[in-house]
């Protein structure tokens, strides 16, 4: 929360405001510093002065009837060094670099501790100078600056239409830097939207704030940018930490990815298939799957379309059905069941009213579709196997086999928004567009 | 000698678990793993470089962390963000911060201190300031009362293992341990006050209880001036003893730095000095320096760089064994990371040929008041230690430099690094204000530790003579002793000379080191009809073999050996050496009193032996 009343008073009173150095004089305590400003979203409370003591720390005190003297020397905060033209080398292979927002966009203001997202060509070059062997940045530009959550199929629609643009002005890759919570859901989305894709599309991000020496941002734009402009590959795919260490990456396929942790730098894991490649920082590339879409000679087209009335849906002990139900009078066109196991729903609780069949059923009947996937993660769902599954299946619920349900959503969202009727959408579902389904479950590919 | 001015950091770790985790403060487990890490440099720090000196200086080294499930958590290994504070671990740092009258804040606000030497994980140290001093924030010496600056509260870094040029190796046990930071205002005046003062401070921080004891669990850093010279931020002295050796040398080194930049200032002006490295690779080419001959073959290089006026002050010597020219070298190895220089004012050496050093002189363009400065190496460390060097030979024109300096052994520094500024501190997002209300302090104050004065007259009250008293309070074991007595059916007396003589006797002849909790839980119920000299043996079997107490205690009834056997063998003895007992009649006690506690120390109490010897004695007489 920002000063209170009475606190904000006292310092227009003083003619004092954050940045400017004051001495606070209480009792026997002197403090002399440079007021900061509070955050707007902070747990103290906003009678507390903060202040930046010349040691480096900040400190709180209230000012409960001390004094505020002002001082000479204050201080601009929020500026951020403006960093001088760097030349690049326009031998190397170019590329484009959108920032769409997130940890690896987000800049600290050392004073205040504030976030800021700002990007710049020479931001990249002063925080990871290895940038400028590797590639010529032809653009880099700033998208928006949106938390992972806060993207629609609006932003993915975007990302889509820039990424092809640039590819048709000759860019050897294209880096999507992008906040990490949902940056599976965006990977998979540019999977689906962008057609005849003739080089790399890589998204990467950071798990640690670029404001430290630990920051894993550095070694993913370095490897990001390497897996973009080296490997002989036609697909969107995520570049992330290997492992918790320093050590590689994995180029992951973006219908096959997931976050897997909520913190560590290695949350990014293959479901139900092996990496694409490994890639080193000194730029060591291991092709580790051999079957992907190379490089092509004509760029790419956008097919954008996506129905937002579009849903993902948990079934879990006690879950009440309801909830279909009222998607169903929302006017939903398409539920992505995320099942129990291989694929099941409650359909025979003892409690008759949790039976989620009539629900299903009525909104099949209503012309909504709906595919199930597994809130397993690994594996592939089975209609046949038990009786649950086999009530769904009969009604005409679309098992996504070995589907993501995150993919799956991404999927029927995107088919629904072509205007196809129900029952093309159904098999489109079950067609792999993008590697995101396929036949053979692998023993090696179950690894955490 | 010139004024002196000195501020000490006292740093001493807390008896909790982890700051901003829950992961144990003490484990000897053995590492299970490794993950590699590189920290990396940002423009921020490095103020205004161009991108190709960045990536020189962000060619970072590689870490090595040893990890294990038994000591670290996500948190250690900058893979899950910090935990809130617990209160328990903020109390004791608020009591302590009462304790010495300072005033605290209203508001803490965790910093990051930015350190990327790989000693922490996240490339910074996390530290809040807990509370500031005022006049009345005093520790009382016999040369004067000292401020105290402000007291803060921080995690302790990763231990190294092994460190190189281009790798480092640290284990997680130690990251994250509280540590509370006590800083005085510089109030020193001389090296016998520096080492009151961190006594005292030390002795204040003891007497709260809530302190761990042990090797490294206290450090202090000292900041010196003297009239004249610059301010020096001297690291990690662990043992207070030194304290005083490193003033004094420290106070030597910036007199002689001053003597030695006038000398200078006399002969030329800082004009005088270029910085235009020789390439004298072509001089040693048929050498027979082993030294050069090895870098030689390796493809390395020879470079030169003359220092004008330098003559003869290369050799000078600022510190016991430490010349002019080891600063230089201390700049080679820290900003080239070369294992040193070669200067002229110790040439010939090195196996070095008169010839050689002719043609050195020769091709630096020396003349009599000049000096040469040699650095061996590959052509980017060279070229990285000669510009060190260059800097470090213009500054002293200037006398003394301010520098982060480390102590050494011997009560010697050497130099770390320059002094930080304050912009390596900015704040940690990652946790909220911590709110320090008026009630919590009123709740701390009122059970604030007695003052030692006070607690040596109420140790004196419950029996103890007034040495004892003073000796436990000063010993890390007051609060053993405290939670002991209160239940135990030892006397007191019996538990202070316990701590305060067997258990140093132990450490002395290599025994083991017992927790706070094993010695308390054995003082506490060392059964009466045992005789004290078995306590240790309880603590070892209790300890090492894993057993109850029940059964610890049934062992040493088994083992203790009864009255009639003890005088079977006082008689045996007195009958053995029947002539000097006859001989030197009552006093030969002393003799076989000795013999006796050969055989049953520990098994026996000392005054039955004694009791039944003199009776032995005595009947034998008569």
């Amino acid at each position: 929360m920002p000063y209170s009343e009475d606190v904000e008073k006292i310092l227009s009173e003083k003619g004092v405001k954050p940045g400017d150095r004051i001495m606070l004089k209480r009792d026997k305590l002197i403090v002399e510093g440079i007021l900061l400003p509070r955050e707007e979203v902070d747990f103290g409370d906003g009678s507390v002065l903060v202040i930046k003591l010349d040691n480096g720390y900040n400190v709180g005190f209230r000012l409960d009837g001390g004094e505020i003297v002002k001082l000479e020397g204050s201080v601009e905060l929020g500026r951020f060094k403006a960093l001088e033209k760097v030349e690049q080398d326009k031998a190397l292979p170019p590329v484009s670099i959108f920032s769409t927002g997130g940890t690896i966009s987000a800049r600290i203001d050392y004073y205040t501790g504030g976030v800021s997202m700002l990007f710049t060509p020479e931001e990249v070059f002063y925080n990871v100078p290895e940038v400028l062997k590797i590639a010529y940045l032809r653009r880099v530009e700033r998208l928006f600056s949106l938390a992972s959550e806060d993207m629609t199929y609006r932003e993915w629609s975007t990302i889509a239409r820039r990424a092809a643009e640039s590819l048709a002005e000759g860019d050897a890759g294209v880096l999507i830097l992008h906040g990490t919570d949902t940056m599976h859901y965006t990977s998979a989305a540019l999977s689906f939207m962008l057609r005849g894709l003739n080089a790399p599309v890589v998204l990467i991000g950071s798990q640690r704030s670029s404001d430290r020496g630990s920051r894993d941002s550095d070694m993913n734009i370095i490897c990001g940018l390497h897996a973009a402009t080296r490997m002989n590959l036609g697909e969107v795919v995520v570049c992330m930490h290997a492992e918790s260490g320093d050590t590689f990456n994995n180029v992951i396929r973006g219908t096959r990815v997931r976050k897997m942790h909520s913190t560590r730098r290695d949350a990014f894991k293959p479901v139900n298939s092996p990496p694409l490649a490994r890639v080193w920082p000194d730029g060591r590339v291991e092709i580790i799957e051999k079957e992907f879409r190379p490089r092509g000679t004509e760029p790419p087209t956008v097919d954008d379309a996506f129905e937002p009335k579009t849903a993902l849906v948990k079934a879990y002990p006690g879950s009440d059905p309801e909830i279909i139900d009222f998607l169903v009078d929302k006017g939903y066109r398409g539920i992505v069941i995320e099942g129990t196991g291989m694929g099941h729903v409650p359909t025979e609780p003892l409690d008759g009213r949790l039976s989620w069949v009539g629900s299903v059923r009525r909104g099949l009947e209503e012309s909504v579709v709906i595919a199930m996937a597994s809130q397993c993660v690994f594996g592939r769902v089975d209609p046949y196997v038990y009786r649950n599954a086999r009530i769904m299946a009969k009604l005409g619920v679309v098992y996504c086999e070995d589907m993501l349900s995150e993919v799956a959503y991404v999927k029927l969202g995107w088919l629904l928004g072509h205007g196809f009727d129900n029952e093309t959408v159904k098999k489109l579902m079950l067609h792999n567009f993008a590697g995101e389904i396929s036949k053979r479950s692998l023993f090696s590919t179950y690894r955490l | 000698m010139s004024p002196l001015k000195v501020g000490l950091e006292f740093h001493q770790r807390l008896a909790f678990h982890k700051l901003f985790c829950s992961c144990p403060s003490t484990s000897p487990g053995e590492a299970s793993g490794k993950v590699l890490r590189r920290l990396r440099a940002s423009a921020s720090e490095l103020g205004e470089l161009d991108p190709a000196a960045l990536a020189e200086a962000s060619r970072s080294r590689l870490f090595t962390y040893h990890v294990d499930d038994s000591f670290n958590c996500l948190v250690e290994l900058d893979e899950e963000p910090p935990h809130l504070i617990d209160d328990e671990i903020l109390d004791a740092a608020l009591e302590m911060a009462l304790y010495f009258n300072m005033t605290v804040v209203d508001e803490a606000r965790v910093m990051r201190k930015t350190v990327i030497d790989g000693s922490n994980t996240s490339g910074f140290q996390r530290t809040l300031l807990v509370a500031l001093g005022s006049n009345d924030s005093i520790v009382e010496t016999s040369e004067g009362p000292v401020r105290l600056k402000s007291l803060c509260l921080e995690e302790e870094s990763a231990f190294i293992v092994e460190s190189g040029r281009e790798a480092a190796e640290y284990r997680l046990d130690r990251l994250g341990i509280p540590l509370v930071e006590i800083a005085t205002e510089p109030d020193i005046k001389s090296p016998s006050q520096a080492l009151e003062t961190a006594e005292e401070v030390g002795l204040a921080l003891r007497m709260t209880g809530k302190v761990m004891r042990g090797l490294g669990t206290i450090r202090q850093d000292l900041n010196i001036s003297v009239e004249g010279g610059a301010r020096q931020e001297i690291k990690g002295v662990q043992n207070l003893k030194l304290i005083p050796e490193i003033v004094e040398r420290e106070a030597l080194r910036q007199s002689n730095l001053l003597r030695l930049r006038d000398l200078l200032r006399a002969r030329c002006s800082p004009d005088s000095l270029t910085y235009d490295p020789v390439d004298l690779t072509g001089v040693f080419k048929e050498t027979r320096s082993k030294l050069i001959l090895k870098a030689l073959s390796k493809g390395e290089v020879v470079y030169g760089l003359k220092a004008p006026g330098f003559k003869g002050l290369l050799g000078m010597e600022l510190q016991p064994g430490r010349r002019f020219g080891t600063e230089l070298a201390d700049y080679a190895r820290v900003w080239g990371g070369l294992q040193g220089i070669i200067h002229t004012d110790e040439l010939p050496g090195y196996g070095i040929s008169e010839k050689e050093v002719l043609e050195t002189c020769r091709a630096l363009d020396l003349s009599d008041d000049d000096a040469g400065v040699i650095v061996v190496g590959e052509p980017a460390r060279v070229e990285a230690a000669l510009k060190a060097v260059y800097s470090r030979l213009l500054k002293a024109f200037d006398g003394v430099p301010s520098e982060t300096r480390r102590a050494l052994e011997d009560g010697n520094t050497d130099y770390l690094r320059p002094l930080p500024g304050s912009a390596r501190m900015y704040p940690e997002t990652d946790i909220p204000p911590i709110p320090v209300s008026r009630e919590r302090l009123e709740k701390i104050r009122m059970i604030l530790p007695k003052k030692p004065r006070e607690k040596i007259r109420e140790l004196e009250a419950i029996g103890l003579n007034s040495h004892m008293a003073q000796q436990l309070v000063r010993s890390h074991y007051l609060f053993v002793f405290e939670k002991s007595i209160r239940a135990s059916g030892l006397p007191p007396v019996a538990i202070a000379s316990f701590l305060l003589n067997t258990l140093p006797y132990v450490r002395r002849e290599g025994g083991r080191e017992f927790s706070d909790e094993e010695l308390i839980t054995v003082l506490r119920t060392f059964p009466s009809d045992l005789p004290r000299e078995m306590i240790q043996e309880a603590l070892t079997l209790f300890a090492d073999k894993n057993m109850s107490l029940g059964e610890v205690y049934e062992e040493l009834r088994r083992r203790r050996v009864g009255e009639e056997d003890l005088r079977a063998e006082a008689k045996r003895l007195v009958e053995e050496n029947i002539s000097y007992v006859k001989e030197k009649g009552v006093d030969s006690v002393k003799l076989l009193m000795g013999r006796m506690m050969e055989k049953f120390r520990g098994v026996a109490e000392g005054s039955t032996i004694y009791r039944i010897l003199m009776e032995e004695v005595k009947r034998r007489l008569e």
